[in-house]
């Protein structure tokens, strides 16, 4: 089914507002904003998902920094859904995200 | 499955003739392979890139030959043999180091399934109820090499079970091929040796098929279609299946799984930290 933008918009809008409450006190209002403690905090991860995590790592060809970058974005996504905590599929989608940027950053 | 007892018409002559041959075999399967041209394929359980691509090109130009491809059912090298002759459309023989009831390795059960009902066979000298173990692996190889006119050998560690099959190979005045392979590499210093001590060093399929003066290339090889060779969970079977040799993006696959977007993403990602399937720029995925 499309979305119109409208829903769309308030999909999002929703997830911010998730972020702002979550981060109240925290002294930071988005998910991109997180730092690695706030992350430990806030990016708890199941054993699925350690798995999951380690795997790719072992075996994509990640680099250190794209951890956080993933952890960031699944849990925007989990916001997105509205789920308090992140799932496997969340961290899955992720890992595509942070591969469709590679190419963009590679020299021609 | 059934048994074939040494006495038996049905029992392979090529097993007969070898240094202590099997007094009883275990067979599920086309049975009739047993007795056609036969080449062994083997090779490191840890291959490389560059060994799988050669395990597949030499397979693919050995079922062209009509040879019947040979080998352990093993992770790796034997894998991709086998894997390989289905998805032509090729005939393959499964030597297990394990009975029937107890498939080794647990992980190749898919593949054992898919050899049978594939016009494979599956044979094994063991009842079935016996497991695997260290000494089961070398007795199986000398099986493998029984029943194959030669030893094609793909990558092998120094001192390897694999250097095992060779070896034996070379006893029963059979011809070994090697693939040759780089210094750097590990799994190419069991091939490299055995090419130093008289293997044949092979380049493509005619160094292989020029020794054997019966073979001809009359095998027009055909692609299976829908064949899942590989371990994929029920889960991820939908997307696997759509993913073919043919490049295709992520919005064509949500669609012609008929699932969303996220859940498409999902899958692929998993399909890929699996190793079975791959991406290519522009976001692409084709099988791995």
């Amino acid at each position: 089914m499309e979305e119109t933008s409208d829903i769309i918009k308030q999909r999002v809008n929703k997830a911010r507002k998730i972020q702002l409450d979550r981060y109240k006190y925290d002294g930071i209002i988005s998910n991109s904003e997180l730092t690695p403690s706030l992350m430990e905090k806030y990016c708890c991860l199941d054993d699925k998902c350690k798995e999951i995590l380690q795997k790719a790592f072992d075996n994509l060809n990640l680099s250190a920094r794209a951890y956080s970058k993933i952890l960031k974005v699944a849990r925007t996504i989990a916001d997105i859904e509205a789920e308090e905590n992140i799932l496997p599929k969340h961290l899955l989608e992720a890992i595509q995200y942070r591969n469709l940027d590679r190419k963009y950053w590679r020299r021609p | 499955m059934r048994v074939l007892k040494f006495d038996d018409d049905e029992f392979p002559q090529s097993l007969k003739s070898i240094q202590n041959p099997p007094s009883q075999l275990w067979v599920e399967g086309d049975v009739s392979l047993l007795s056609q041209n036969a080449i062994a394929i083997v090779g490191s359980r840890g291959c490389t890139e560059y060994g799988k691509r050669w395990c597949e090109n030499f397979t693919k130009d050995l079922l062209e030959y009509n040879l019947v491809i040979v080998s352990g059912m093993a992770i790796g090298i034997d894998t991709i043999a086998h894997n390989t002759a289905l998805k032509y459309g090729g005939k393959t023989i499964a030597v297990l180091p394990s009975g029937f009831d107890n498939v080794y390795p647990k992980r190749n059960f898919n593949l054992f399934q898919n050899i049978i009902n594939n016009g494979g066979v599956v044979v094994s000298e063991y009842s079935p109820l016996e497991e695997a173990d260290q000494e089961k692996f070398l007795e199986r190889n000398r099986l493998v090499s029984g029943l194959s006119v030669a030893t094609l050998v793909i990558e092998a560690a120094y001192r390897s079970g694999t250097s095992v099959t060779a070896n034996i190979t070379k006893s029963e005045n059979k011809e070994v091929f090697c693939v040759p392979g780089s210094l750097d590499n590990s799994k190419s210093l069991g091939t490299n040796i055995m090419i130093k001590k008289g293997a044949k060093l092979v380049t493509c399929v005619d160094d292989i098929v020029e020794n054997y003066g019966f073979l001809h290339k009359d095998n027009v090889l055909q692609e299976v279609p829908d064949l899942i060779l590989e371990d994929v969970d029920d889960e991820y079977k939908d997307v696997y299946k759509i993913i073919s040799n043919v490049p295709i993006d992520i919005n064509q696959i949500s669609k012609k799984a008929n699932i969303s977007i996220n859940e498409a993403m999902a899958k692929v990602s998993m399909l890929e930290i699996d190793g079975k399937i791959k991406r290519f720029e522009g976001s692409k995925f084709v099988r791995g």
